[in-house]
C-alpha cells in the first residue's frame, strides 16, 4: 500500500484485515489539506473479480487524528472487472454441404478465465 | 474550532431579551486567529436599555463553519466586557461544549476505484481516489472496506 501526492505520507502504517476487508491507513497526511482534496491509496497485488458483474460498494471513512470521524460513503462505490476472451475458439459443421439440414457442429473453446460449474454459455448464431 | 466561514462581519440577530433599538441585528464580528477566533458583539447604539443582571438573553448569528470532527467542542468562553474592554462576566474554561455534531456523508462521486489492469482475474493494482469533503488535520486516518 503506498499513497501518491506530496501532501500524504507515501509509505503510511497500513493494515488490512481480511476477515472485515478493512484496509487501515494511519496518519496518512503529513500536512493540513483544505476540503475537496485528493487522496490516492494505491493497493498493489489485487485479484480482480472473476465476472463482470460489480463488486459490492467500497466503503470508507476518515477520521481526525483523535478518531474521531470526520466523513465518509457507504454506498455506491464499485468495481467492475473488464471481461477475458478466448485463447482459441472454433465452430466445425460435420456436414458442409447447403441447407443440409440436421448437420451437427461442434463448437470449442479454451476460454482465457475459470469457467465454474454454474457458469453458462451464450453462442450467438448467425441465420 | 467553530468559526465563520470569513472574518469579519457577520450577520447577527437578537432573539430573547435583548432591548434592540430597531429591529434586531446586532454588531458581530469575528476576529480568526491561530489557535481560537473571538467572536465580538458590541451593543453599542444598538440597545434601548441595559440588560439586567440575571437575565438570559440570547441571539444568534450565521455564516459559521461547523466544527472540523465529530469530537466535542469543549473550547468556548464567553465573556463581557465594558465599553473600554474592561471585564464584567466570564465563562468557567471548558464549561460550555457543542455535542452532536455528525460526520459529513458524502456520494459516489467522492471515490474513483481504478485498476491497472481491469481484466477478470487479473493481478492487478488499485488506485482509489479519494476527494474529501472537509478539511483534514495532519495525520488523520482511514479505513476502507474493499468487497470481496
Amino acid at each position: 500500500m503506498t499513497t501518491l501526492g506530496n501532501s500524504l505520507e507515501p509509505n503510511p502504517t497500513w493494515s488490512f484485515d481480511a476477515a472485515t476487508r478493512k484496509l487501515t491507513v494511519q496518519k496518512i497526511n503529513k500536512v493540513y489539506l483544505t476540503n475537496r482534496e485528493y487522496l490516492y491509496i494505491v493497493l498493489a497485488k489485487v485479484t480482480n473479480p472473476g465476472q463482470t458483474e460489480p463488486t459490492d460498494s467500497f466503503v470508507y471513512e476518515i477520521y481526525d487524528p483523535l478518531n474521531n470521524v470526520i466523513e465518509g460513503v457507504s454506498q455506491g462505490i464499485t468495481f467492475e472487472s473488464l471481461a477475458g476472451g478466448f485463447a482459441f475458439i472454433s465452430v466445425a459443421a460435420a456436414d458442409t454441404l447447403i441447407n443440409k439440414r440436421d448437420v451437427e457442429y461442434t463448437f470449442s473453446m479454451r476460454p482465457q478465465d475459470v469457467f465454474t460449474s454454474a457458469a453458462i454459455i451464450k453462442i450467438t448464431c448467425p441465420t | 474550532m467553530a468559526t465563520s466561514t470569513s472574518p469579519g462581519s457577520v450577520a447577527c440577530d437578537a432573539i430573547t431579551n435583548i432591548p434592540v433599538t430597531t429591529g434586531t441585528q446586532l454588531d458581530c464580528v469575528f476576529a480568526h486567529g491561530t489557535t481560537q477566533d473571538k467572536l465580538t458583539v458590541s451593543f453599542a447604539g444598538y440597545l434601548s436599555s441595559n440588560i439586567a443582571s440575571d437575565t438570559l438573553f440570547s441571539f444568534k448569528i450565521k455564516g459559521v463553519r461547523g466544527p472540523p470532527s465529530t469530537n466535542a467542542m469543549t473550547g468556548f468562553n464567553f465573556r463581557t466586557t465594558s465599553q473600554t474592554g474592561d471585564l464584567i462576566d466570564q465563562s468557567v474554561s471548558g464549561s460550555v461544549a457543542l455535542y452532536a455534531v455528525f460526520p459529513a456523508q458524502g456520494t459516489a462521486a467522492n471515490m474513483i476505484v481504478t485498476s491497472d489492469d481491469p481484466s477478470i482475474n487479473a493481478p492487478s493494482t488499485l488506485t482509489m481516489r479519494i476527494q474529501t469533503i472537509n478539511p483534514l488535520q495532519p495525520e488523520s486516518n482511514i479505513i476502507v472496506t474493499i468487497p470481496s
